[in-house]
């Protein structure tokens, strides 16, 4: 097992470099030059060229990537005293990262709600309707499941917003009122979660149809157990393995930061302010979030992989 | 009879001929018609597939149909405070507060989504296809080359790289280029088609007749052309419809967030932005533009639906495992890329668990 | 300014007496004001700086007039200028080329230190500093400053027409008579900074403001929040409301939703209501009566660069002069907009009622003879005109579609406008330089009551002649224009100083059409019901020492 999980950070790490490479790329091809940027609009040229050697613009492409890596990477101490480095925001005149963990919080707590939603709402559904394929509560949640995965997350928000927040205010109608004001959080965890619910209902529906199916469960009716037991027993827990799986993956994304909910809910998450930074024409702001957001669903992945071992026992011995 | 609508009929005419050929062929296929008889018997699937139809005909007839310039406003018969016409005798569906008709915007933004669906979830198929099973059929490194990098492009948040990608393009000149969106959601969808076909060729090559093919020393382009490739197409059919909802969804929150489509072009996303301020007054902006996502979407999804459940029910757990991997594996699950109904055992995520994966 | 007017004024050249300010606005209700509470205001987009030598737009203005104080200030809501720092209003000698200013004692900077003519040279020197960045550099008003030349050029290293007599007196010297000049130092560039908190702030004083206002600033949080706490030592009349929150990234929308559900005082009180929020709010029998409207001292005009290309011909400016529907951008505005073919506001002296030199029709069209003058200027069918892109700030949601209405209007004359919507203050940066924007959609609002606040820094030479952070977006320079400015500048005679600046309005619009001038708005602001003594002034965007709340807090507050 420890093999299996030493390949899985190596893993980690390469994909991590390569999402290096390509953010550096792309923040690079950006037409403009940052010198300029970075050194306001009324630097002569002299000053500019100063510039432009300072942030080491005039060295070789691949310089400056190696440059750029060493200085993503996190600070080891003797070696290397400073580090994540994630660029220099031009709007905010700032580091890009300490920008980007100030507004973290906030898509965190979205993030970790919208996985609760989906819990809460998805799996009772999706469970009770695989104990009673074809009734009258299966094609009403087939239904619900129907119209969860096809509406639009940015329209179905909107008509919350409007429904739930202005004709019957009852939430407030968008915004932040920091961590722990939980009104704020329910209409875009709610948006957020009801999409993937959809999903989870017909994905433990089908795990669970094909379950009830096998030989195990058919032995364990032989001998007696109630329907109840077998479900709660038997069925539920090999679902598992697959629900945990893509919670993970789903948390890891919506750490990324929610673009669609955070703007109409003027959520003042990491996803919104990469937005904003895109009309501002803040480039270094809006790659930096990608980094970042790639780094949280390598993690994330990387986390659901490692219980996987203890999930499913197959795993440790292949 | 101007050029647009004389190729706006031809499209008409060429659709209505291939399909009605199509339907005829499959009928006296040996193999297809089984499938045909258990897809006519789903009464979903068929609602599913008579919107997309409908749909389609309206977009491709739009130019020859009589509806009004969709980006022409007509101030003039707009009150003085500017207030959007509500739906009546001069415009079905009424106005939006640009004095433009809404019922001929809703009818071409159809147009425009499904142009940028098409266009990016075949250009996704088509790269995932090909890369796919040719880095699964020959193995080795470029099997290698194939896992690592779309390792790396599942890493990103989809969503928000697509806006870091156009956003970049913005300033240049090239925003609301339909191809250049396209192109972007392409980039991150391939990737999930590539795993998917990768999974499904590694099975289907170890088989005898590919064995036997290889023995006979056929040269391995043709192996994969006439052997592997029939058995691709289930997987290509089910996709090529899913993957439409999909992509027309995330076009629809590009749009949306404003680095999509650009006004004045009809587009549904742009629609509902636009529609956002007049909530109050004009709840039919947001409201019938949203809802034509939502219908266009559930229509790919049922029709693609039915046909995963025609194509072989036996087999419904080969195609769990690939549609589900699609929906995982694309990348920002609530953001749009849920469009699949059927999700799957075997979860082709990244780095996560598969049967491949751990023996090689 | 660029963006955000306010009320009612006129105003004449030698000393300015005004039109009641509050013109539809009656304070509410003859109650007595009482102390304390929040007051929620809201903002879209970030505020660019709180440093009063950089901001030059209404959100910052709106905040930088509550952090600060400058020499002088205007008398309650009328355009009169009184005495603010200064003990009296100064004392004019050598032809109006001398003004003597006295500095009252025990002003304080809120960390304690006393305000000292020393820290007036300081800070206007700091202004006009060419290191600092800021736009008024290059001179459009501070140039008549003697020395200032020298200074903008780094031959010297401060303005020798700035003395400081004693640490209670400021001596300023001008070149030339300027009868505006007591409105330029009462503007928010006149204010003053302490250096030491400069120094401490580094680069980053724009985010770290000190002033002696009748608020500080007790935090900004970045993209989300400004909260101003009550100055307990502040010199001047206390303001009656202890603190004031600005929530950051709201959009105009929600901000009215918000107040409708009694989380939002003041919703974006610099600007004015999106049109389906003002119609709505207009056929609401609850809210109509706090609606306040009235005219703005302002134009909005399509700026055409006229050295870039296509823009350097005549024909081309002139036909798209003909070419846009006023009328269309009026209803867009649900009807708070007068079409304006000139460069002046209607409440400004010196404005030409009806001016329509080149005689168009209601609309503000001559469609035809925009299509004639484009073939004039060689293009047509095998020469197309190249596509254009209309650069223009997305300030509401009503920008979007007065772009898109620019945009029908130029495809009808068989032109294709691409739309490029940019954060206002990325919009200011782009038009700001020259040689990057052929083609911008803009708006100009008074910064004093005088009309040559709409000529010298946005239709001279001088205010072309920038590198960065311009006003004048068009980069219009024709020296016979200037000189008409420069001598209007200093004239006693009223008439004849008005004459000139008719002069020069028919030189721009009826001669070299750098612009398409499109109209004047009529300001809407609404207020929610807790807020009392509520007045659109003449000159700020934000007046906030008049306010006072009543009932519950609203409740919105971020952390």
């Amino acid at each position: 097992m420890t093999a299996y999980i030493v390949r899985r950070l190596l893993w980690m790490v390469f994909v991590l470099f390569g999402v290096a490479a390509i953010t550096f790329v792309v923040a690079f091809m950006v037409p403009g030059d940052p010198a300029r940027l970075y050194a306001g609009t009324n630097a002569s040229p002299a000053a500019i060229r100063s510039i432009h050697h300072q942030l080491g613009l005039d060295r070789p492409l691949i310089v400056q990537f190696v440059d750029y890596i060493w200085r993503v990477l996190p600070p080891i101490p003797i070696i290397k005293p400073h580090g994540l480095d994630f660029g220099y925001s031009y709007r905010y005149a700032a580091p890009v990262l300490p920008a980007i963990l100030e507004r973290f919080p906030a898509t965190a707590e979205l993030a970790i709600a919208g996985v609760f939603f989906e819990v809460i709402i998805g799996m009772p559904i999706g469970i009770l309707s695989a104990i009673r394929p074809g009734s009258f509560w299966d094609r009403a949640t087939m239904v619900f499941t129907f119209v969860g995965l096809a509406a639009p997350p940015f329209w179905l928000g909107l008509i919350f917003l409007f429904v739930f927040g202005f004709l019957l205010p009852i939430f407030p109608i968008g915004g932040y009122g920091g961590l722990f004001a939980p009104q704020y959080l329910v209409l875009p965890a709610l948006t957020l979660g009801l999409g993937g619910a959809a999903y989870y209902a017909r994905l433990l529906r089908a795990c669970l149809l094909d379950i009830l199916e096998t030989d195990y469960v058919r032995t364990a009716r032989a001998k007696g157990l109630t329907e109840r037991q077998v479900v709660l027993r038997h069925a539920i827990p090999n679902a598992l393995t697959v629900i945990v799986t893509q919670l993970g993956m789903d948390l890891g994304y919506f750490l990324a930061g929610v673009v669609v909910i955070e703007t109409v809910f003027a959520w003042p998450g990491i996803g919104k302010q990469a937005v904003d930074a895109i009309f501002t024409l803040d480039i270094p702001l809006v790659m930096g979030t990608v980094l970042f957001g790639a780094i949280l669903i390598v993690t994330a992945n990387l986390v659901v992989d490692i219980s996987y071992t203890f999930l499913d026992p197959r795993v440790r011995y292949s | 009879m101007t050029p647009d609508r004389l190729s706006a009929l031809a499209m008409f005419a060429v659709l209505v001929g291939g399909l009605v050929w199509l339907v005829r062929w499959v009928r006296q296929s040996l193999s297809w018609r089984p499938v045909w008889d258990r897809f006519r018997r789903e009464p979903l699937a068929l609602a599913g597939l008579a919107f997309v139809l409908v749909l389609v005909s309206v977009a491709i007839l739009a130019p020859v149909l009589p509806l009004r310039d969709p980006n022409h406003g007509y101030y003039e018969l707009l009150p003085l405070n500017g207030r959007p016409l509500a739906p009546g005798a001069t415009f079905l569906l009424g106005s939006d507060a640009n004095g433009r008709d809404l019922l001929s915007r809703t009818l071409w933004g159809a147009r425009v989504s499904l142009i940028i669906g098409c266009l990016a979830n075949f250009s996704a198929l088509a790269l995932g296809i090909s890369l796919g099973s040719v880095a699964a059929y020959f193995g080795g490194w470029m099997d290698m080359v194939l896992m690592r990098f779309t390792d790396i492009m599942m890493a990103f948040p989809v969503v928000l790289f697509s806006i870091a990608l156009i956003g970049i393009l913005y300033s240049s000149g090239l925003h609301g280029n339909l191809l250049v969106i396209a192109a972007v959601i392409a980039l991150f969808y391939w990737t999930a088609v590539a795993r998917i076909v990768r999974a499904q060729v590694l099975s289907i090559k170890e088989k005898e007749f590919v064995e036997a093919a290889r023995a006979l020393g056929t040269h391995p382009i043709r192996i994969l052309a006439k052997h592997i490739f029939p058995h691709l197409m289930p997987i290509i059919i089910v996709y090529g419809t899913i993957g439409i909802a999909t992509t027309i969804t995330v076009e629809s929150i590009l749009s949306f967030i404003g680095i999509g489509v650009q006004p004045p072009t009809a587009d549904w996303g742009v629609m509902v932005n636009d529609g956002v301020t007049f909530m109050q007054i004009a709840p039919w902006l947001v409201i019938v533009p949203g809802l034509m996502i939502l219908l266009t979407v559930l229509a790919f999804n049922l029709l693609g639906d039915g046909l995963r459940d025609a194509l072989d029910p036996r087999e419904r757990a080969l195609f769990r495992g690939a549609i589900g991997g699609v929906a995982a594996g694309g990348g920002g699950l609530a953001t749009g890329q849920r469009a699949t109904l059927e999700p799957g055992l075997e979860v082709a995520a990244p780095g996560t668990f598969e049967v491949e994966e751990a023996s090689g | 300014m660029k963006r955000r007017p306010t009320a009612w004024l006129a105003v004449m050249a030698a000393g300015t007496i005004l039109l009641p300010a509050c013109a539809n606005n009656t304070p509410t209700g003859g109650e007595t004001p009482t102390s304390g509470g929040t007051l929620t205001i809201s903002f879209k987009d970030d505020l660019k700086t709180l440093d009063p030598a950089i901001g030059y737009d209404t959100d910052s203005w709106s905040i930088e007039r509550q952090i600060y104080n400058g020499l002088l200030d205007y008398d309650g809501f009328t355009t009169n200028l009184k005495a603010d720092i200064a003990e009296k209003m100064p004392v004019i000698t050598n032809d109006g080329k001398t003004y003597t200013f006295k500095i009252r004692k025990g002003v304080k900077f809120s960390n304690g230190r006393e305000v000292t003519a020393d820290d007036f040279k300081y800070s206007w020197e700091r202004m006009l500093d060419p290191k600092t960045n800021g736009p008024m550099t290059g001179g459009p008003f501070w140039g008549v400053l003697t020395g200032s030349a020298d200074f903008f050029n780094g031959r010297a290293t401060s303005i020798s027409g700035l003395k400081v007599l004693d640490p209670n007196t400021l001596e300023v010297d001008l070149d030339t008579p300027n009868q505006s000049f007591l409105n330029i130092v009462a503007m928010p560039f006149g204010f003053v900074v302490p250096k030491e908190a400069v120094a401490a702030a580094g680069t980053d004083f724009a985010h770290k403001p000190m002033g002696t206002g009748p608020f500080v600033l007790d935090k900004w949080t970045a993209g989300q929040l400004i909260v101003l706490k009550k100055n307990p030592s502040y010199f001047g009349t206390k303001p009656y409301l202890n603190e004031v929150d600005a929530q950051i990234g709201v959009t105009p929308e929600v901000a009215i939703l918000r107040m409708q559900s009694g989380q939002m005082d003041l919703p974006q009180p610099d600007i004015n209501i999106p049109s389906a929020q003002y119609v709505q709010l207009s056929a609401d029998p609850k809210w109509k009566n706090r609606v306040v409207t009235t005219p703005n001292v302002d134009i909005w005009y399509l700026a055409m660069n006229p050295t870039m290309k296509p823009f350097d011909k005549l024909e081309v400016r002139k036909a798209f002069n003909y070419a846009i529907n006023k009328a269309s951008q009026a209803k867009i505005l649900a009807g708070r907009a007068v079409i304006n073919n000139g460069i002046q506001a209607p409440p400004m002296p010196g404005y030409v009622p009806n001016y329509n030199p080149l005689g168009l029709d209601a609309n503000g069209q001559n469609i035809q003879k925009a299509k004639d003058l484009l073939a004039q200027a060689g293009y047509g069918p095998s020469k197309p005109f190249p596509p254009q892109t209309l650069v223009y700030p997305k300030a509401n949601a009503d920008s979007d579609r007065e772009a898109a209405a620019v945009q029908q209007d130029l495809a009808a004359i068989g032109v294709t406008v691409n739309l490029q919507g940019l954060a206002f203050s990325a919009f200011l940066d782009v038009t700001g330089k020259p040689n990057t924007t052929a083609f911008s959609y803009n708006g100009w609002i008074q910064d004093f009551p005088d009309p040559s606040d709409f000529i010298d820094p946005i239709l001279t030479c001088s205010a072309a002649n920038v590198t960065a952070n311009g006003s004048n977006v068009a980069f219009y320079c024709n020296k016979s224009a200037d000189a008409l400015a420069d001598k209007a500048r200093g004239d006693t005679n009223a008439t004849e100083r008005l004459n000139l600046y008719k002069q020069f309005q028919d030189v721009v619009a009826g001669q070299d059409f750098p612009w398409v001038p499109m109209y004047s708005t009529v300001e809407a602001n609404v207020s929610s019901t807790r807020v009392h003594g509520y007045h659109l002034h003449p000159v700020w965007p934000l007046v906030v020492t008049s306010i006072w709340v009543t009932g519950a807090a609203a409740s919105a507050s971020a952390s």
